[in-house]
């Protein structure tokens, strides 16, 4: 049974979400770009997020803003792990589940390590890619 | 500051306009056909994407995502003709950066080059094989 409190250790075998905005183009013909783990310069200083399938289902991990399409990105944390990439359980908005992982965030996001993170988590280290899902408007 | 004005070398420096040469008629018939489809692909992504983002930059603002500024979308419609004129093949897809950039991307087998023109204006190249980074360039 899962932790109430979402900060217990990730197992390898743990599935991953990586919520991803359908505008923003970066998933077609079964590619994903590298851009979907790009961190962001404002968004991403303590690292990207990543949320823990054992925390919220798939159509969850892709609630974003209303009206809008995401696709989910699965991936398993032991894959990350493996090849040296820290995911750390982090709390947002009070909510377990979520995962940030610091060796991708806004500093370094256009060095040349965090660019080849990028490539290596779209390309190789994604299970597959799940979706369009809508987040519902409010009535 | 106004980016740079792209150069020669600058352009050269990007993979996609690596140019082939041509050995006989029939290889050259080819050229000129891959060519006009090469052209109306850029054409097509100028016309259908990047002049209707240029429209309502605002319909790229997404969770993670800040809409590219007017003057990069502009920028990337500059380099878009350029290379269209130089006759290089097509990106398969134009995207949005988180960071209010626009890039061209395209693939071939483990091959994906990305040209990114960022929310200053500047343009980075960058090629991964096989998932991992092969080369990055940052052009001024």
């Amino acid at each position: 049974m899962a932790s109430p409190d979402g900060n217990e250790p990730i197992a390898d075998n743990e599935l991953l979400y990586r919520r991803i905005p359908a505008s923003a183009g970066w998933y077609s013909e079964g590619v994903l770009s590298p851009m979907a783990f790009r961190p962001h310069r404002e968004h991403d200083i303590e690292g990207i997020s990543l949320w823990r399938a054992k925390y919220a289902s798939i159509e969850e991990a892709a609630r974003g803003q209303p009206g809008k399409e995401y696709y989910v990105a699965v991936l398993r944390a032991g894959n990350l792990k493996a090849h040296g990439i820290e995911v750390t359980a982090t709390r947002e908005r009070g909510e377990p589940g979520h995962i940030s992982v610091p060796g991708l965030n806004s500093q370094n996001r256009r060095e040349p390590a965090s660019l080849d993170l990028q490539g290596l988590l779209a390309g190789r280290l994604t299970l597959r890619v799940e979706g369009p899902f809508r987040t519902p408007s409010p009535d | 500051m106004r980016p740079p004005e792209y150069t020669e070398t600058m352009l050269d420096a990007v993979p996609y306009t690596r140019q082939t040469g041509v050995a006989d008629d029939d290889s050259l018939a080819l050229s000129a056909q891959e060519r006009q489809a090469n052209r109306q692909a850029w054409q097509q992504i100028i016309d259908s994407t990047l002049i209707e983002w240029g429209r309502d930059p605002a319909q790229l603002e997404d969770e993670g995502v800040t809409a590219p500024a007017r003057a990069v979308i502009d920028r990337a419609n500059e380099l878009a003709m350029i290379l269209r004129d130089r006759g290089v093949p097509p990106p398969k897809r134009v995207v949005t950066s988180p960071d209010g950039g626009v890039a061209f991307e395209r693939w071939d087998g483990p091959v994906l080059e990305q040209i990114e023109i960022t929310q200053n204006g500047e343009i980075l190249v960058a090629c991964f094989d096989h998932s991992r980074l092969a080369h990055v360039k940052r052009l001024a």
